[in-house]
């Protein structure tokens, strides 16, 4: 069994490093 | 109340569609808004699209029985839009046809594959739109009361107006304006709900007891999950109403950004759906069906006048995925079907009535389907998934293939997306259950396109130099 409040906050973090991610290729891209 | 403001809603929707028709001067404005959709219009009718009643009423649902594990799955949706974003557009934009499958005939240098495209788009949407539609009479039953036939009837009715008034251009506008309907529908929704059952740490707490699976893996087969993750993504991708937005974009830095804003948004809203469901789990913990976990949060938790907020959303939901569906399965009636393959010398003025007379056709056709009863009682998510899969498994490979392997053949494109559609058919009725069908379906589409391919003759070099310029 997994503690909730960190899975649950985990699922947001991850999303954040993904549009983080895709924040600093979509900068590399135009330059 | 609740009536007067739905009629002033579809007053509004129908204004858009009518200034829209004076904006629309050719073809190429009425199926893809001129190709001039700037970041801000662009990046939110694709998230618009993306979010329908499925998410809503369905997704809800399934959070609602599997927990957190299904909640991670709402991931595979930017990794999907970042692939169409950074490896997809670039290439599939340099030629801008009005359709995907007018993409297919320009790559695939032939009127079958196009045609076999446009008729699998029209069985698959008329489908999709039945579970839409289906949803929109529940929808209509709740907010006001009238038999769900009525509001079925007056949502196709209300769609139909502005969409084959208006076109594209009407449906990136009202698509704008309705996702700000669903923004601030989740947005107020949520910190009631979690308040309601006293903050995030007790909602953790309560969620474990009520239902200790939650947090565990094992509500769901960990292949199911995989391969619906899969589907997601090739589904974000492959959707021809995503990728005829790629086309109806300014340009790739356009693209880019719009994207953008789409992964913030879908994710962001998936995600604030995921939070409701576990306030369901602890208010509601012995529901019948999953489906009712929003009806009943739009009920029993809010006060009236957000509860009627939140459903507005869910209607605005089903209505931006079903405007956008009407115009490409529209598109590939009269312009893929009729005017290549059956009329291809009728007047400019007599084109603008054949592809309004196609929407008007798809639009029309599952609403009559639902009243005779056809379809009816099949659960919503169920619909969208395999709709998903089917999208994913038939056109994911002949686009990127098309577009990256010059090797690519008209033969292996119809081999792909024939033997995609017939894979994950086969599969959804007698394959095992614990394996979502875009698997067989994508790969069945991989080995087939492959395999033709190499055995049949390669393509003329008119059809592939737009795509790889640089090829002898």
């Amino acid at each position: 069994m997994l503690e909730a409040g960190y899975v649950f906050w985990g699922l947001f973090l991850a999303f954040a490093l993904i549009v983080v991610l895709y924040v600093v290729w979509m900068l590399r891209a135009e330059r | 109340m609740q009536l007067y403001v739905f009629l002033a809603y579809g007053i509004l929707v129908f204004t858009i569609g009518w200034l829209s028709l004076r904006a629309t001067r050719d073809e190429s404005d009425y199926w893809i808004a001129g190709g001039r959709l700037g970041v801000l219009v662009g990046g939110a009718t694709l998230a618009a699209t993306h979010v329908s009643a499925g998410t809503f009423i369905g997704t809800i649902g399934v959070m609602y029985g599997t927990g957190w594990s299904f909640g991670w799955l709402v991931l595979a949706i930017p990794l999907g839009y970042w692939f169409t974003a950074a490896v997809l557009a670039p290439r599939f934009t340099r030629v801008r046809e009005l359709t995907l499958p007018a993409f297919i005939e320009t790559r695939y240098y032939g009127r079958g594959p196009r045609a076999l495209a446009a008729v699998i788009i029209i069985v698959a949407y008329v489908v999709y739109i039945q579970a839409q539609i289906i949803a929109g009479g529940l929808i209509a039953n709740v907010m006001f009361g009238i038999p769900p036939a009525w509001g079925m009837i007056g949502f196709t009715a209300i769609l139909l107006a502005y969409t084959v008034v208006g076109g594209m251009i009407a449906v990136v506008w009202t698509d704008y304006f309705q996702l700000a309907v669903m923004v601030l529908g989740v947005a107020v929704a949520l910190p009631i709900a979690v308040q309601q059952v006293g903050g995030f740490d007790a909602l953790f707490t309560l969620v474990q007891v009520v239902n200790p699976r939650t947090f565990t893996w094992e509500s769901m087969p960990p292949t199911l999950l995989f391969t619906m993750g899969m589907a997601f993504m090739l589904g974000s991708v492959a959707g021809p109403e995503k990728l005829t937005r790629l086309f109806a974009m300014k340009d790739m830095r356009t693209i880019r950004r719009a994207v953008l804003i789409t992964i913030l948004l879908v994710t962001g809203i998936n995600l604030t759906v995921f939070m409701l469901s576990l306030v369901a789990v602890v208010l509601f913990p012995a529901l019948p069906t999953g489906d009712l976990a929003m009806p009943m949060i739009t009920r029993a938790v809010l006060p009236p006048v957000l509860g009627a907020i939140l459903l507005a959303a869910i209607a605005a939901a089903m209505m931006s995925t079903v405007d956008s569906l009407l115009i490409v399965a529209g598109s590939a009636l009269s312009h893929d079907i009729w005017r290549t393959l059956i009329d291809p010398n009728v007047s400019a003025r007599r084109r603008a009535w054949i592809n309004r007379a196609g929407i008007a056709i798809v639009g029309t056709a599952p609403l009559l389907l639902v009243l005779s009863g056809v379809g009816r009682g099949e659960l919503v998510q169920f619909i969208v998934l395999l709709f998903t899969s089917l999208m994913a498994s038939s056109f994911f490979v002949p686009v990127v293939f098309g577009i990256y392997w010059q090797r690519a053949t008209r033969e292996g494109a119809i081999a792909a997306m024939l033997g995609g559609v017939t894979a994950t058919f086969l599969w959804k009725l007698f394959g095992a259950a614990n394996v979502d069908p875009v698997l067989p379906g994508f790969l069945a589409s991989l080995g087939l396109m492959i395999a033709v391919s190499l055995v049949t003759p390669p393509p003329p070099n008119a059809a592939t130099r737009p795509y790889f310029p640089n090829a002898a």
